[in-house]
């Protein structure tokens, strides 16, 4: 029963390419290199543009994709280290509407497309020819996807669209949009819809930004009025769209596990340094809470290593991705808090620079320590249990695909 | 790639789960507790732990007798332990054994060390807390002879354990003992609140010992016994929790109330999805903490320290929120829910307390930064 194993739970090729990304990064990175978060936003905007296009031109930005759509043809697990080594540096593994261009379209393209959509949109995807936004939420349907009124019909050879879609992150910046649609208007509920691959620029597609209570113009509303696209713009087959976006949103999860605790990791030390700042290491109830945030890094740490390794192993991360993602949720609201605690009054009057990091949902390295950065990322804490499933669907899931209890009524 | 179980640690749960399942089974609990206060173990049950599993040198090296396995495996085991809340002396004998096989390298208690192993003699470790001190004195008398004195108020096992060694200050630093006749200690058993295990106070009165190891060695033996210890607690934390959740979500699903099983409303549903997350991250970070102790011993007093408060509050969270899932049930004798809350609020203040270890973690923050 006695099992060596070396320090590092990954097998040698994995430690291996981490070597080869380490060496990219230390060449490709600027002297003193303190991660995206220590650069103002506008630097910042300028860094991901010029940092993608050498991910670009060095074979980075999708690692996993097989050679013949663009991508380097390594494995998952290659694709990990890599964004645990990204994380680690404080930069992006991509622009800021890559998380929909390539991890979320781009992977479900791969398990479901036709070959002449992957040989098209997978290298315009990579080549920024085409930038995607999600056209998911809607007002009167956030939390139940299911209840999706966006209605698209058959006309000739094309789709046309009408409807309104919300909480579109980044639309603003995007080329193209993936629109689940009512395509059935008399099937029940999820049976009817389908997933259309649609063009922004046109002229039945309005963009309005929302602004939300940070401030910010993050989100966008989108209002479809006879918006067009081919028949063969759909994902999968006709009404066979809640399995598309099911997919999909499996893949919005994907690396969490492993690089959300390295986040939180840096910013439990940044919020160490805010305590010694402000005088706080010898206050018995901030010791008391920050070691509870000390704990809550290392329990996702954990959980992390667990679905990852149940990930490599084969094995699909299915619900159990609710309970990290309920579980980090609510400990970013937790220290965020703790943070405005540290601060006291000098909370409510945030000085200094804000939260830098554009990437979501956790600051990036690098982010300034001062009382304004954290005063946005505690408002900001309050988005981490509504948006992607608020908390309560995430219990709803863990208790009844988890637990096995019986639905409640719905 | 580690962090699932591989098929022999798979095994060896499936193996600890069956046998507990009918040696030990949950239905019988809360009699055997009520029926013998003192000792609410079979003893069959530790003979067969012992001399069939071999479980007391699970984690002692082959040459010294053991089975040679790790502290992944020990996690494995003493979970299963922890869903039946076992009882028996099982921990006490185990981390006796720890104790010598760390201190003594050159094999000059090899034989109580061998009946140790077989379950012949069962041990107990008196001056055992995580950075408290033991209580206990050791000087030498005219005769250059070594004796303790002193009151080691909670000892696992305490009362009636054959053979007793300790951890005692002997002025020039903590050392480790074997005491010469533990027949002469004056040794009482506690009223507590855990009916499931026994603790004792033992107190050493100029008592003769035996010195194991040298001195040099004592603090890194404490230390490990010390993990090893804590490592254990909390593997049967996360057991005991998870049996709790299990006992929650069953009652849930059957119990029906207003029509309609009471696990379907949210209010029930959400409270046993909160302490399948909080099972969840303990289980996670206490095999975490076992993996990385076999690692690393460096490393102990961190990943140790967490886990043992993480374990420590799914435990007593999960049990209580299992009482009132249950609702008047769970308030009577009859149902072991008490029991699984009264071993895991013994467990929280045993080892170091929530409130120590993250006093603690505190200061490894600010020391780093």
């Amino acid at each position: 029963m006695t099992s060596e194993r070396a320090a590092s739970p990954y097998p040698d090729s994995a430690e291996e390419f981490r070597q080869r990304v380490q060496e990219f990064l230390s060449a490709q990175l600027p002297a003193g290199w303190n991660g995206l978060g220590s650069i103002p936003t506008e630097e910042q905007v300028v860094f991901i543009d010029a940092w993608r296009a050498t991910l670009h031109r060095n074979n980075l930005l999708a690692v996993s994709w097989p050679e013949s759509y663009g991508g380097a043809g390594l494995t998952p697990l290659d694709q990990l280290v890599l964004a645990e080594e990204f994380t680690k540096a404080g930069v992006p593994q991509g622009g800021l509407n890559d998380n929909f261009s390539i991890q979320m379209l781009g992977s479900t393209l791969l398990k479901f497309g036709t070959e002449d959509q992957k040989q098209y949109y997978l290298p315009r995807i990579l080549s920024k020819d085409d930038v995607w936004c999600q056209g998911f939420s809607e007002p009167e349907a956030g939390s139940d996807l299911a209840g999706v009124r966006t209605r698209a019909h058959r006309d000739g050879d094309e789709w046309v669209i009408e409807g309104q879609k919300t909480w579109t992150s980044y639309g603003h910046l995007a080329t193209h949009i993936f629109v689940l649609c009512r395509t059935d208007p008399d099937a029940v509920r999820h049976r009817g819809l389908s997933l259309l691959l649609v063009k922004i620029d046109q002229p039945g597609v309005t963009l309005r930004p929302l602004k939300t209570l940070t401030g910010e113009e993050e989100f966008n509303e989108v209002f479809f009025d006879g918006a067009r696209c081919a028949v063969e713009s759909i994902v999968g087959e006709v009404n066979d769209g809640w399995r598309m976006a099911m997919t999909l949103l499996g893949f919005e999860r994907g690396e969490a596990a492993a690089t959300l605790p390295m986040k939180f990791g840096q910013d439990l030390e940044r919020l160490v340094q805010l305590a010694i700042r402000y005088d706080k290491a010898g206050d018995d109830t901030v010791r008391q809470r920050l070691a509870r945030s000390a704990e809550g890094v290392e329990q996702m740490r954990s959980m992390g290593m667990r679905a990852v390794s149940q990930w490599v192993n084969g094995h699909e991360i299915g619900a159990e991705s609710s309970i990290h993602k309920l579980f980090w949720s609510e400990w970013l609201q937790e220290t965020t808090e703790l943070a405005m605690d540290i601060m006291g009054i000098d909370g409510i009057i945030p000085t200094g620079d804000g939260l830098q990091g554009m990437s979501f949902p956790a600051a990036e390295a690098g982010t300034p320590n001062t009382s304004g950065a954290w005063a946005d990322y505690f408002l900001r804490a309050r988005a981490a249990t509504i948006y992607a499933g608020s908390s309560e669907i995430q219990r709803n899931i863990i208790g009844e695909r988890i637990l096995g209890l019986p639905k409640d009524a719905r | 790639m580690f962090f699932e179980l591989d098929e022999d640690q798979e095994q060896l749960k499936d193996l600890m789960r069956s046998f507990l399942q009918q040696e030990s089974p949950e239905h019988t609990l809360v009699q055997r507790t009520e029926n013998s206060l003192e000792r609410p173990h079979d003893v069959r049950v530790f003979d067969r732990l012992c001399a069939e599993l071999e479980l007391v040198g699970l984690a002692i090296p082959e040459e010294r007798g053991g089975s040679g396995a790790g502290l992944v495996e020990l996690f494995v085991v003493f979970e299963e332990l922890g869903r039946v809340l076992y009882g028996g002396p099982l921990l006490s004998t185990m981390l006796a054994a720890e104790l010598i096989v760390t201190a003594d390298t050159e094999d000059d208690f090899a034989e109580l060390l061998g009946q140790l192993l077989a379950g012949a003699v069962r041990g107990a470790v008196a001056g055992l807390e995580w950075n408290r001190p033991s209580g206990l004195t050791a000087s030498q008398d005219e005769s250059g002879h070594w004796i303790v004195s002193g009151v080691s108020d909670y000892v696992f096992d305490g009362t009636d354990a054959d053979q007793v060694v300790l951890f005692a200050d002997s002025g020039d630093g903590v050392r480790c003992f074997l005491v010469d006749q533990p027949e002469a200690l004056e040794r009482s058993a506690r009223e507590q609140l855990d009916l499931t295990r026994p603790v004792g106070r033992i107190r050493f009165d100029a008592a003769p010992v035996t010195p194991i190891g040298s001195a040099a060695s004592a603090a890194g033996v404490r230390e490990r016994v010390v993990a090893v210890a804590t490592l254990c607690i909390t593997a049967e934390q996360v057991g005991a929790a998870r049996r709790c959740l299990e006992i929650s979500v069953e009652h849930a699903a059957s119990r029906t109330q207003f029509g309609r099983a009471i696990g379907s409303f949210q209010a029930v549903k959400h409270r046993c999805a909160d302490s399948a997350v909080l099972v969840e991250a303990a289980s996670a970070t206490g095999l975490h903490a076992a993996w990385a102790l076999q690692q690393d011993a460096g490393q102990q007093d961190p990943v140790v320290r967490s886990a043992k408060s993480v374990c420590s509050e799914a435990s007593v969270k999960v049990a209580a929120s299992t009482i009132q899932v249950l609702g008047g049930i769970g308030y009577t004798w009859e149902h072991p829910a008490h029991l699984f809350y009264r071993r895991a609020i013994t467990s929280r203040q045993t080892m170091g307390t929530t409130w120590q270890h993250r006093d603690d973690i505190a200061s490894q923050l600010f020391a780093r930064g």
